[in-house]
């Protein structure tokens, strides 16, 4: 990790007032702009490092995927199935919102050059693919680190 | 007497949020099956206002946890964690309507069992005549 690098993820989580912006990168705009304080989310005193801004887009790409992409399909009928499956969208978009709020400030950190509108982009795009994306890419990378939890594969190449 | 605005609101809120997704995976059925523009543009309405009421209600669920330096704060999209009556107002009548139309639901639930179940009796009763 460069110096640059290392500071922009320093400033991604200021403490208090003391941290100051740099320049017009999503680093200095997270940081607060300079004087002005920005709210993180707090329970029980402890704070999560979750911004506003980027939990909402999260929020609103978990909603736009429900709406368009539907994200958590209605499986089962009667009332019973109505209610978990309300159950389990509403657990999506708080999930959702909750996954953009803590891997956008990894990109942040990877890429700390992009300017706010890429932030608030990708944390929609994070929100929005949490469902389907997120857990496909932790499998695909879960199975090229252990190789030994590959599904076994046929000689015509279909998993068994 | 603001712990009670506090609790209505923030139980609102999450009851409106609750109604809203459900309301947005309507929406998807419809907005595939939409046919010619004026279908669509009554889907897309109907989504964008689900979309907005989901958001606020969401800030308002989460709005009660963003602090700076241990003080609670509104902040953009989120409103003011200590609403006042009218903003109260607002959220709980909608939730009510909400969870009206959950009864409404039920009701109709309950009686779609009781036809059902009936159907089946009078055809258990002519097949043994």
């Amino acid at each position: 990790m460069s110096a640059e690098t290392a500071a922009a993820g320093v400033a991604l989580y200021p403490s208090g007032s003391a941290a100051v912006g740099s320049g017009s990168s999503i680093a200095g705009l997270m940081a607060g702009a300079g004087s002005v304080p920005v709210p993180v989310l707090t329970i029980l005193g402890v704070s999560l490092g979750l911004r506003p801004d980027i939990l909402f887009a999260g929020f609103c790409g978990a909603l736009v995927s429900i709406l368009l992409l539907n994200s958590v399909p209605l499986v089962g009928e009667g009332v019973s199935a109505r209610i978990s499956n309300t159950v389990q969208r509403l657990f999506v978009a708080l999930s959702s919102s909750v996954s953009a709020g803590y891997l956008t400030p990894l990109i942040v950190s990877i890429i700390p050059a992009m300017s706010e509108p890429w932030v608030l982009g990708s944390a929609f795009v994070i929100g929005g693919g949490a469902r389907v994306m997120l857990q496909n890419f932790i499998k695909r990378y879960a199975e090229a680190i252990y190789p030994e939890h590959r599904p076994a594969v046929s000689a015509e190449g279909a998993p068994k | 007497m603001m712990t009670t605005l506090y609790v209505l609101h923030w139980v609102s809120a999450l009851i409106i949020v609750i109604e809203s997704v459900d309301k947005l995976h309507q929406c998807q059925g419809r907005f595939v099956d939409a046919k010619g523009c004026p279908a669509l543009v009554l889907v897309i309405l109907k989504g964008i206002a689900w979309i907005v009421m989901a958001s606020a209600s969401a800030g308002v669920l989460v709005s009660p946890f963003f602090r700076v330096n241990g003080q609670q704060v509104a902040y953009s999209v989120f409103v003011n964690p200590l609403p006042s009556l009218g903003e109260c107002g607002v959220y709980l009548g909608f939730a009510v309507l909400v969870v009206r139309s959950w009864i409404k639901g039920l009701i109709a639930e309950i009686n779609r069992a009781k036809m059902h179940q009936a159907r089946e009796t009078a055809l258990i009763a002519e097949h043994q005549a």
